[in-house]
């Protein structure tokens, strides 16, 4: 009950503010276009490349998005204002974890294998990068939103979050990436998918408790 | 903290650590330095050279050990930050402070000697293959760990924001290790396993362990050295820094 | 059964090279308004920010004895982009209570917000703000108020107001700490002077 509500209020932000929500979803297809344009001889279908260039670009929209995911809380005051209801908390950032991904997360796995598909991948290919995606984008989320609640409240958080975010990124991104080259290569895959659930399961048990502590620390400035 | 005999539990306060250490650092130092020149003589001039690299192989006594540290390090700081996290020990707190730099140094010499050892065997110094790139996201790692307490002004948050970062970061250690496995990669399989046969051939073996002990040695004292700076930068408001800020010591 | 709110035990704190504090101890209970006077730099708004758990002091003890506890800092805690009565509505959320419209309405009349109940909060002057996340304390219904600069940027009837409202406050048993500039101190308050050592 009280967990709709809050996520229902984090969308509702997200909305008012308009065209800023889809920017990074905008700027996901805009860098997939210019890789593919400026690529254009090594992408063919089911070239391994394109599956790669969605995967890579993934990384950085979640980078672009990631940066308002408690900026604006945090200005306003209500960040400090909602650590303080110590039961709420839990609640508060699994809101907004689902909110981003709802925004983010959910568009990117549908927009991946519809490039593909555009680009002549098969459709089982195509099929398997939305999976891998589907299983991707919330892990990225959660690990990027830990990475980002560290650097809330510093002045020049936002350049230094690449640096931080990319490594945590790399072992998703080789499991991800891996298992549809391998699908690409009809070449067994299961062991590295069986990863990336665990990467997936091991982020959604551990990281929305860890967030919560890290937030109001975040509040000793 | 009963169970601890009391040299042990004088080394958790930093003023003891601070004065006890002293001469175990001394000792390292002297050690490491002995040790590492015998190993990396024997391993240069005393060895024959190897059935299908020549000479080159030579670098291993230096690369090997430095490469293994340059893991451990990270593994030892991840550690030290989940003590940190669990009983607001001072102490990891320093030792996450002093590592860091060390760990970043021993990796960026992991792969400066590992790209010299590449020119001749592979032909490249450096190639985009698994191991190399995750050995280079050890090195961001480092650096990330070293510019976050610079940029957090308050420590216990820095310390706290340290530890959640190297414990995160520690997921990519095993995928270091095993990605010669995992992937199809340019790099040799790892010579040494823990549990296993060890694919070197036994004239080899003396002079690298030699090596490998020896830059154990002379991590851990430069480690504790720096240890010492940083307590003594910690508590430099403290009355029992004062002699040691002031002159010499006494 | 103890009716004490909060205690604060040997308080030190060092943010620079100034040590606040000095061992300070503070016990807030039921009833009870504590008004927080001393010169600027002398650490009220940090007593009231390690009172609420947003920082840790370097060392003593701070029990909270209430569970949530409403504080008002310098920000106003309200989301620009969402409108009054969503404000409100969050702040029960928060509280796990249902959101009761006929009390929201009554204390926006009682606030002068009434017509600024459906505009975005960035819309409202700074004064207008103030009185909402005053409507947002009383609609939480915490115990324990800690209130930085309560007074800033209202207009003397809005500060009448708000000293009314504390008054009432800690007349049914709640208790608030107060920084505070103010020339005249508030009736009934526990004065608390921090200075600099």
């Amino acid at each position: 009950m009280r967990f709709w509500a809050l996520y229902r209020r984090e969308l509702l932000i997200e909305v008012r503010s308009g065209v800023e929500s889809i920017i990074p979803i905008v700027f996901f297809i805009v860098v997939v276009g210019i890789f593919t344009f400026a690529l254009n001889d090594l992408i063919s279908g089911d070239s391994k490349v394109l599956v790669s260039v969605i995967w890579i670009t993934t990384l950085f929209t979640s980078i672009v998005s990631l940066d308002n995911l408690f900026k604006r809380d945090h200005a306003d005051g209500t960040l400090a204002v909602a650590v303080l209801h110590s039961d709420a908390v839990l609640s508060l950032v699994v809101a907004k974890l689902l909110a981003h991904w709802t925004l983010t997360g959910i568009p990117i796995t549908i927009l991946g294998p519809l490039i593909g598909l555009m680009s002549g991948m098969q459709l089982e290919n195509a099929t398997m990068l939305g999976l891998t995606l589907l299983i991707g984008t919330p892990t990225i989320t959660m690990l990027g939103a830990l990475v980002t609640a560290l650097l809330v409240g510093l002045g020049r958080g936002g350049e230094l979050l690449t640096v931080l975010i990319l490594p945590m990124y790399i072992p998703i991104l080789l499991f991800g990436m891996g298992v549809c080259h391998l699908n690409i290569d009809s070449a067994p895959y299961t062991s590295e998918l069986l990863w990336c659930l665990a990467l997936l399961s091991g982020s959604i048990t551990v990281i929305p408790l860890a967030l919560g502590p890290v937030i109001k620390l975040s509040q000793d400035s | 903290m009963k169970f601890l005999p009391l040299w042990m539990q004088r080394l958790a306060s930093p003023q003891y650590f601070f004065l006890d250490i002293k001469v175990w650092i001394v000792w390292l130092y002297v050690l490491g330095v002995v040790g590492l020149l015998v190993g990396s003589i024997w391993g240069l001039a005393f060895v024959p050279p190897e059935r299908l690299q020549g000479n080159s192989f030579r670098i291993m006594f230096v690369h090997v050990p430095v490469a293994i540290f340059a893991q451990i390090v990270y593994i030892s700081i991840a550690v030290a930050g989940v003590v940190h996290l669990v009983w607001k020990l001072k102490m990891a707190d320093v030792y996450m402070a002093a590592a860091a730099p060390v760990g970043f140094w021993l990796t960026a010499l992991a792969l400066g000697s590992g790209m010299i050892w590449g020119m001749p065997t592979w032909g490249t110094p450096w190639e985009w293959d698994a191991r190399i790139v995750t050995t280079f996201i050890l090195l961001i790692l480092y650096l990330g760990l070293i510019v976050l307490r610079q940029v957090i002004p308050n420590p216990a948050r820095a310390t706290t924001a340290l530890s959640i970062l190297a414990i995160v970061g520690a997921i990519n250690i095993p995928i270091i290790k095993y990605s010669v496995v995992w992937f199809e990669t340019l790099h040799q399989p790892a010579s040494i396993e823990l549990f296993g046969d060890i694919s070197i051939d036994k004239i080899y073996r003396i002079p690298l362990f030699t090596n490998i002990a020896s830059v154990f040695i002379l991590t851990a004292g430069i480690i504790l050295a720096n240890m010492r700076y940083v307590t003594i930068l910690r508590n430099a408001s403290k009355n029992w820094v004062q002699p040691w800020i002031q002159g010499r010591n006494r | 059964m103890s009716s004490t709110h909060l205690t604060v035990n040997n308080l030190h704190c060092q943010p620079g090279s100034q040590e606040l504090f000095d061992g300070l101890s503070i016990s807030v209970a039921a009833g009870e308004t504590i008004e927080l006077r001393g010169p600027n730099g002398c650490g009220k708004s940090t007593l009231l920010r390690i009172m609420a758990g947003l920082q840790q002091p370097d060392s003593g003890d701070v029990i909270r004895y209430v569970e949530p506890i409403g504080y008002l800092g310098h920000k106003f805690g309200l989301a620009s982009i969402l409108t009054v009565q969503e404000n409100l509505r969050w702040t029960s959320t928060l509280n796990g209570a249902k959101f009761d419209t006929a009390r929201a309405q009554e204390l926006l009349e009682v606030f002068e917000l009434r017509t600024a109940t459906n505009k975005l909060i960035q819309e409202l002057s700074a004064g207008q703000k103030r009185r909402c996340s005053f409507v947002c304390l009383l609609i939480g219904e915490y115990k324990l108020w800690l209130m930085d600069e309560p007074f800033s940027s209202l207009d003397s009837q809005g500060e009448e107001l708000v000293r009314k409202l504390i008054q009432e406050h800690s007349r049914t048993g709640g208790s608030a700490v107060i920084a505070s500039h103010a020339a005249s101190p508030l009736a009934q308050a526990i004065q608390v002077e921090l200075g600099i050592s």
